[in-house]
Order: C-alpha cells, then sequence, then structure tokens
C-alpha cells in the first residue's frame, strides 16, 4: 500500500452565491450532483490502495448537498476503511451560509473539520450575503466555534492582513491567507493583488505574529513556512510540497483531476468509472501533461536559492500566470518574498539564540524543537 | 489512456524533489502492508454488504450468529414459561 493521499472531492460545482475570484465560471457551476455509486467506487479503490486517506469536501458550495449524504458518504468511509481505524479524516470547506446545528454537532461526531471561507468585515470585496454568514457565525457558542477560517487576500484586502490576523486572533480561529490567482472568474486579474503589496503586508502580518507571546492560533501559511525553515516537511503545504501523485480532485461527474484548483481540460486523468486502480489515474495522458510542465519548469527553478523550500511552487498558478513552463509569475514572487523573511528571521534565531518568550508559543516550540533535536535534512 | 512513458515522467519529477518524497515515505513508516486483492484485512473474515456486517464492513464471527440465535430461543422459552405455553397451545417442555 502506498503511504497516503488527499482528495478533494466536489459534490457539485452549484453555489449559493457568486465569489469573484471562484475557480469556476458561472457556466461551469451546474447543479449536478455527485452519485453515491462514484463514492463507493472511489473509497474501495483508495481504501485497498493507501494506508490513509483525508477528504476535502469542496465545490462549488458542498453544503448544498443534503444533510443524509455526509451521513451516507462518511458511513461508506466507515464501511471500507474501517470505523475508528484512523485511516481517514475529512474536511469540509463551506462559505458557512447553509450551517446549521445539526450538521456541526455531526460534524463534531465524527471529528470532521469546518473551514469557512470568510474575510472577515471585507468579506463583501470578493463574496456575497457577509450577513447571513455573520448570523450564523455569531448564533455558535464557543464550543462550537470549532471551525477554521480561510480568508482570500484579493486587490481590495491586500493591506488587511494583519487587522484580518487581529480578528481572528481575538476570536482564537485559526486562520490561513491565500491570493487570488487569475483563474475563473478572476481571469481579467482586477481582484489579484498587487505581489509587492502582498510581500509588503505578508511580512508584517508574520512579523506581528511572530511577536505575538499570547497568540493562540497558527497563522497559514507563514506557520508552515518557519517548519519548512526548520527543515519540517510540510505536506499540507500543497503549493510547495511537490503534491503530484499526493493529491487528487474528483467532480460530481467522477472525472479526476491532479488538482482542486480549477485544472484546464488538458490536465483531467480519466473517470472514476473507467479505472480498476489509482495507478492506471496516474498513467493517464492528463496526468503526463501537468508533469511535463511541472518539470520543465522546475529545470528552470533549480538554480533558485529557496528551490529547495517551494519545489517549484504550484502548477496550476504557474499555468494561469506565465504558462506552467514558466517561473517567476506573482505565486513565486510572493513566496520568495515573504519566505525569505521568514527564513532569514528563523536562521538569526538559530544562531543569536535569544530569549524565546519573546515569540509566539508555536514558533517557540518548533524552534525548540529543532535546537533539541537537530535534524539534517537536505533540501 | 497512455500514449507516453508516464511513468519515466513521474520518476524524474520525484527525482527533481527528492526530500519530498522521502520525507512521506519516513513519515508512512515503511509499513507495506502484502496486497489484499479479496480484501481481507481484518482477520480472516470476509468483506459484507449486509446489515449484519460489523463496524469494519465485514462479516461478524460465528460466536456472533450462535449468541443471536442463542438469545431468541432463550427469549421464546421466557416467554413460553410466563404465558403458560403461550395459553395452553404449547404443552410439551418445560410444562
Amino acid at each position: 500500500m502506498k503511504p497516503s493521499i488527499s482528495v478533494i472531492i466536489k459534490p457539485t460545482l452549484d453555489c449559493n452565491i457568486e465569489c469573484g475570484h471562484c475557480y469556476h465560471t458561472k457556466d461551469e457551476r451546474t447543479a449536478e450532483r455527485i452519485g453515491i455509486d462514484i463514492l463507493d467506487r472511489l473509497f474501495g479503490i483508495l481504501s485497498r490502495e493507501y494506508e490513509s486517506v483525508w477528504f476535502i469536501w469542496h465545490g462549488g458550495e458542498p453544503l448544498l448537498m443534503p444533510f443524509r449524504f455526509f451521513r451516507n458518504a462518511v458511513e461508506l468511509q466507515e464501511k471500507h476503511f474501517g470505523r475508528g481505524s484512523g485511516r481517514f479524516g475529512n474536511t469540509i470547506q463551506t462559505n458557512g451560509i447553509l450551517l446549521e446545528r445539526k450538521f456541526i454537532d455531526f460534524c463534531m461526531d465524527k471529528k470532521i473539520n469546518i473551514g469557512i471561507s470568510y474575510e472577515g468585515p471585507y468579506n463583501d470585496v470578493l463574496r456575497e450575503r457577509t450577513d447571513d454568514v455573520d448570523r450564523k457565525i455569531s448564533r455558535l457558542s464557543s464550543k462550537e466555534r470549532m471551525f477554521s477560517v480561510s480568508s482570500t487576500i484579493s486587490s481590495g484586502t491586500v493591506s488587511k492582513q494583519k487587522d484580518l490576523y487581529e480578528l481572528y486572533r481575538k476570536e482564537r480561529t485559526s486562520v490561513s491567507f491565500f491570493p487570488v490567482i487569475p483563474a475563473g472568474c478572476a481571469k481579467c486579474g482586477k481582484d489579484v493583488p498587487d505581489a509587492d503589496e502582498y510581500i509588503r503586508h505578508g511580512i508584517e502580518c508574520f512579523d506581528q505574529w511572530l511577536y505575538d507571546a499570547d497568540a493562540e492560533i497558527p497563522l497559514i501559511p507563514y506557520y508552515l513556512y518557519v517548519l519548512s525553515a526548520l527543515g519540517e516537511p510540510s505536506p499540507s503545504d500543497c503549493a510547495h510540497a511537490s503534491c503530484l501523485t499526493k493529491w487528487l480532485c474528483v467532480y460530481p461527474n467522477g472525472d479526476l483531476y491532479p488538482c482542486g484548483k480549477g485544472c484546464p481540460a488538458d490536465f483531467r486523468m480519466c473517470n472514476i468509472s473507467e479505472i480498476e486502480s489509482m495507478d492506471d489515474a496516474f498513467l493517464t495522458d492528463g496526468f503526463a501533461n501537468i508533469l511535463e510542465g511541472t518539470i520543465e519548469r522546475r529545470e528552470k527553478c533549480m538554480g533558485c536559492d529557496v528551490y529547495g523550500y517551494c519545489n517549484g511552487g504550484c502548477s496550476i498558478d504557474a499555468y494561469y500566470e506565465k504558462g506552467i513552463v514558466n517561473n517567476g509569475g506573482d505565486s513565486c514572487r510572493i513566496f520568495k518574498g515573504i519566505f525569505g523573511h521568514v527564513l532569514s528571521t528563523v536562521n538569526g534565531i538559530l544562531e543569536t539564540r535569544p530569549d524565546l518568550s519573546r515569540y509566539n508559543r508555536f514558533v517557540k516550540d518548533a524552534i525548540l524543537g529543532r535546537l533539541i533535536n537537530p535534524k539534517v535534512v537536505s533540501q | 489512456m497512455m500514449s507516453r512513458d508516464v511513468k519515466s515522467l513521474t520518476e524524474r519529477y520525484m527525482n527533481q524533489s527528492p526530500a519530498a518524497f522521502t520525507a512521506m515515505a519516513m513519515s508512512a513508516g515503511g509499513d507495506e502492508r502484502p496486497q489484499d486483492p479479496d480484501n481481507n484485512l481484518y482477520g480472516g473474515a470476509s468483506k459484507c454488504d449486509y446489515p449484519c456486517c460489523n463496524d469494519r464492513g465485514c462479516c461478524s464471527s460465528g460466536l456472533w450468529y450462535a449468541g443471536l440465535i442463542g438469545g431468541i430461543v432463550l427469549c421464546c422459552a421466557c416467554c413460553c414459561y410466563v404465558t403458560d405455553g403461550f395459553n395452553g397451545v404449547w404443552t410439551y417442555w418445560p410444562f
């Protein structure tokens, strides 16, 4: 058996709002819903071939599926992988509008993580029905606030990263930041943040979190950058962890893609009904297409100081920015700029060994771990 | 579906970032379970799609079925005793 794989499942591309940065254009957001037979086949193949699988329910808006769909899906997972086996886990990424207490109770019972796509007071910049989301979140008691937030940073919010961090810090809610890329509805580029502005404000936000000794939340992806700078692998930072063969995306009709970021048709691998093994999916022309472009781009990247940390970055970001065979796009520049700062900060701490109590506990623990157990990890 | 040497491409890709794949292999512990085409992973029990299957989707053991039948028999015996042989219909043991 292979060790593990992360699988994004889009049970529908349909959605109850129209985000300005959605990977899927209006034409693609049809009412098609995934069949339970597709899930049964998918889980059967994965359970036979992987030690563990992490499922991320995405879309569209996954909560447009009825509650019984998720109950049946988890029952199928338990049937194929074994209840309590520890061989599978779930995360649901939602806009939060359709969150109900019954569903939250179900998620708590089945240990399903909930991620809400939300930008707080700036939510209206990219999304809609902010009042509905605010109402839902405010009604949740502190025990029920077991969700994390994923905030997409656009040209309208690029200078607000510190504000957003402060907000979620107060709410003690984990947050992650990702920039808009020129794909899908954001193809025209008006919502894509300026790379230099993003770097400047991203560094400010990182420094604020770094020196926040009372911080109770990790700040993603900057916390992952700290771990990477210390030589710890960060597979959850898919963009910089050589994701190909470790991630898969399933569309409502059973089509398989290497990634959930709105892959072009060229990278469509196959349909789940056409294969008996995931090995077959990773031997298709579609997968070869993304491999070839990625290999060519990474050949150009290898002389770069941060290649060992970024592994050539995200192929889909590169595809939509300057072409899959080219680096130097905004995503590349943003990573180099912010990670460069994180790396020099972490190396400075390791060299000078200052009083670690000035740093937040996440960084402190990671640094202490490195100092106590130094590892040599070739980059 | 395959018209190129995708295996070679995958190998080239992995060789471009060996640390990313070494780390993954290390985290898996190198535990290679044998292939099990019959999905016969759980103590010899075979896969079961019926309502009687256990939590792991496997057939319940013989002991489970014996216990079920024994329970039913005991229930009937107790019922028979309490109702005086189902109101006189059953006149045999234990009457």
